[in-house]
């Protein structure tokens, strides 16, 4: 057999592991781990994996617990990498206390969004998730604000707008990079294009859920709103697996703190109860859960409507590009002057942001014309 | 150690810290790196959750495990002197 079939192989073994581990203390998972410990090689790569997606926790757990077969070597390999995972989570997690210090003396609102918020709230012990950058909701007319404090704390951007104003207006996040190493993602939706622009901001800026980190209160979205943007992570990627989103919907939709006609509401009045539909049902499958609840019901029955369909199936197509999600942006967006703004700030970008790419005007229109067209069909 | 007998220690307040099994991973709020704490060392971390001062973490230690407290006296007070010079220790008010 070629290298590469054993490679190919040895992958598929992998990734079918990492998806058993994903599922690993859910009562109701019909998914076994291995009876005996796997060889080396794939135990290495697995924990690799894992790491990857954030869940040395889950394996370190069904490990000690006996749960999970694997050799005295395998067993210390995994405890120091997941020592060393945990140990980046508090360093990230005390850049966000300090950051967050800094943006309410600053008076932005903040919300944290993922796994800093999840690891504390929706799993039963913190450790169990790690994390491997910050995520702040900030509010769209406050963006300007957080971004001079992230600069006041010597963070730098990442990448630069298309047009200043373009992320307070009409864009997903945008990240800085603090000057330890970590990212902070500030978030004014939670996807880019049409389902990024159809969440309502009141939903995102209502109810708040607090959580300690430390001695430390902080605030987060409502569980709701918590496990639709878990169902955006799930649903509309076509990139390798999000395990951890999987896992996050998982222990949200178990954990049952959210309100089942709220958050049905919501989802249908964000365009996207095609978006929770499939997740729930995409989490169930994957992680081979047998549990029955109201939702599960209910997104098995859901007869989303066309439009819900066509949104979020813009966003599965393999490689779909940002021209084509903008495209469909502008018959989301209220009113001439917001379509004008928008459709301005993709047509005429900055020399700036030109620049970092590397590109002409003329170059980037065309590139993004072409784009635009191929996603469309 | 330079604590009077009677000096309460606990957990400082701003120090963020998660376990793994018998593993405490504790990171002191100025602290360029996390510190580690395996095996009897995280049940010191444990016995520290409230005020206590020393000699109480002496003996809780010594009935946890079944040796004499003046066996263990030594290293206890060896171990708590150094979570106290890297932050993660803190006296009592």
């Amino acid at each position: 057999m070629s290298q590469a079939a054993v490679l190919g192989g040895m992958r598929e073994v992998v990734d079918d592991l990492a998806v058993t581990a994903a599922s690993s203390g859910l009562a109701g998972s019909l998914r076994r781990p291995p009876v005996e410990p796997v060889d080396d090689p794939a135990w290495r790569a697995l924990v690799d994996e894992l790491v990857a997606q954030r869940l040395t926790g889950l394996l370190h757990d069904a490990v000690l617990t006996g749960c999970w077969p694997a050799t005295s070597a395998q067993q210390a390999h995994l405890g120091d990498v997941h020592v060393r995972v945990l140990g980046t989570g508090l360093m990230i997690e005390r850049a966000l206390l300090g950051l967050s210090d800094a943006m309410t003396a600053a008076g932005v609102d903040l919300r944290v969004l993922k796994g800093l918020a999840s690891a504390r709230l929706d799993y039963p012990r913190p450790g169990l998730r790690s994390f491997g950058d910050i995520d702040l909701l900030v509010r769209a007319e406050q963006i300007d604000d957080a971004e001079a404090v992230l600069e006041r704390r010597g963070a730098h951007r990442r990448a630069q707008p298309a047009r200043p104003g373009f992320a307070r207006r009409f864009g997903k996040s945008f990240t800085y990079v603090l000057p330890d190493g970590f990212e902070a993602d500030v978030h004014r939706t939670f996807v880019m294009g049409p389902l990024g622009l159809t969440v309502d901001p009141g939903d995102l800026w209502g109810r708040a859920q607090s959580f300690e980190i430390g001695d430390r209160t902080l605030q987060t979205v409502s569980p709701e709103v918590r496990l639709l943007h878990a169902a955006y992570a799930v649903a509309l990627t076509t990139s390798s697996r999000n395990l951890r989103a999987h896992r996050d919907l998982a222990q949200l939709v178990l954990g049952g703190q959210y309100h089942h006609e709220r958050l049905v509401a919501m989802a249908q009045s964000w365009q996207a109860g095609a978006v929770l539909a499939t997740a729930v049902g995409q989490v169930w499958h994957t992680l081979g859960l047998a549990d029955v609840l109201a939702l599960t019901v209910w997104a098995e029955e859901y007869q989303a409507p066309d439009r819900e369909l066509r949104l979020a199936g813009l966003y599965r197509r393999a490689g779909v590009p940002y021209a084509s999600l903008a495209l469909h942006s502008l018959p989301v967006l209220p009113g001439t002057r917001e379509k004008a703004a928008f459709a301005t700030s993709l047509a005429m970008p900055s020399r700036e942001f030109l620049r970092q790419r590397g590109q002409s005007l003329p170059a980037y229109l065309w590139r993004g014309t072409r784009r635009a067209l191929r996603g469309s069909r | 150690m330079a604590e009077t007998s009677r000096t309460r220690l606990r957990r400082a307040s701003r120090v963020l810290w998660l376990t793994a099994g018998d593993t405490v991973v504790a990171l002191a709020p100025t602290a360029a790196e996390p510190a580690v704490i395996r095996g009897p060392g995280a049940e010191l971390w444990e016995t520290f959750a409230e005020a206590i001062p020393c000699e109480e973490a002496v003996r809780r230690l010594s009935a946890a495990y079944g040796l004499a407290a003046d066996d263990i006296r030594d290293d206890v007070e060896t171990a708590v002197d150094a979570l106290l010079r890297q932050g993660l220790l803190e006296v009592a008010p």
